[in-house]
């Protein structure tokens, strides 16, 4: 068995699937939450209640310093995303959050690819501490967990 | 990227002290591991820069991550016993100068704290007063 630690993570992020996936610099933390719908199935005559799974979808939050980027790279692209206006938004963003192999995303790295949606950035500036940009998003689609092979 | 020269760190806040205090009036400054013998009397500095416990502040392992590398500057100001704290302070007020929340070639300095006396002077003979200056560099591997 094999442990990780949270520094080992990385986040790739791209502004449209025609994009490259590219890495978000200075990322303090990244989470991803995961549900599944639960659907009862209970029949008449059933002693106990019964479920399936229905729809799953996820959502989650990247944490990162904020730094002076340019629309084109990871981050850059990252903290413009919110201000894609709805009407016009015909653009997929994608990204893939990495538990290990930080940087190289090389072989045997696992990750969580999917294509999301920023619901909202927040940005913070406070006395004395680095400055903070957190995104949250929900996933579009599917999510896969895999290993690079 | 490169792993942060805490050389480079120190020669930094270092030389931006001896500067200051080449300056008009002049006032003599020592450091980490100089000799010095101070002049009866007389007004002098002491300058010691001393390394923290750094942490991580982002992902990544070896390259595309940053440390925080946290430091501390003590300055002792030095000048003659039995003739009140104006001389001191008026130095010590040269130096909470030169770092009070300057950010300068990278280095964060935080506020500052004092000139605060001391009741005994180290060595002694001295009124000896200290500005103590919290500072942070992000280290980008």
């Amino acid at each position: 068995m094999t442990f990780f630690r949270g520094e080992q993570g990385s986040v790739l992020f791209k502004h449209d699937s025609g994009d490259t996936l590219t890495l978000v610099t200075a990322v303090r933390s990244w989470s991803l939450s995961i549900e599944k719908e639960s659907l009862e199935v209970t029949k008449m005559g059933d002693s106990f209640r019964d479920r399936v799974g229905g729809l799953i979808s996820g959502s989650g939050t990247i944490e990162a310093f904020y730094e002076k980027t340019a629309a084109g790279d990871g981050k850059g692209d990252l903290i413009r995303e919110i201000l894609t206006t709805p009407a016009t938004e015909s653009t997929v963003a994608g990204a893939e959050l990495y538990t290990f192999d930080a940087g190289s995303q090389a072989s045997t790295s696992e990750k969580l690819a999917f294509n999301l949606l920023i619901t909202s950035t927040e940005f913070g500036a406070s006395v004395g501490e680095l400055q903070v940009v957190t995104f949250n998003f929900e996933t579009k689609g599917s999510i896969a967990l895999t290993t690079i092979s | 990227m490169a792993a942060a020269d805490l050389n480079a760190i120190r020669a930094t806040i270092e030389g931006r002290l001896a500067t200051e205090l080449a300056g008009s009036p002049a006032i003599p400054v020592v450091f980490h591991n100089m000799a010095y013998e101070p002049t009866p009397n007389s007004s002098w500095v002491q300058c010691l820069v001393s390394f923290g416990a750094s942490e991580y502040l982002s992902q990544g392992l070896t390259s595309n991550s940053q440390n925080r590398i946290v430091g501390l500057v003590v300055i002792s100001v030095f000048s003659a016993k039995g003739v009140g704290p104006g001389a001191n302070f008026i130095i010590g007020k040269r130096i909470r100068d030169l770092y009070n929340r300057v950010i300068v070639s990278g280095v964060f300095f935080d506020a500052a704290t004092g000139p605060e006396a001391l009741l005994s002077a180290a060595p002694e003979g001295y009124f000896q007063t200290q500005v103590r200056v919290t500072f942070e560099s992000i280290e980008e591997l």
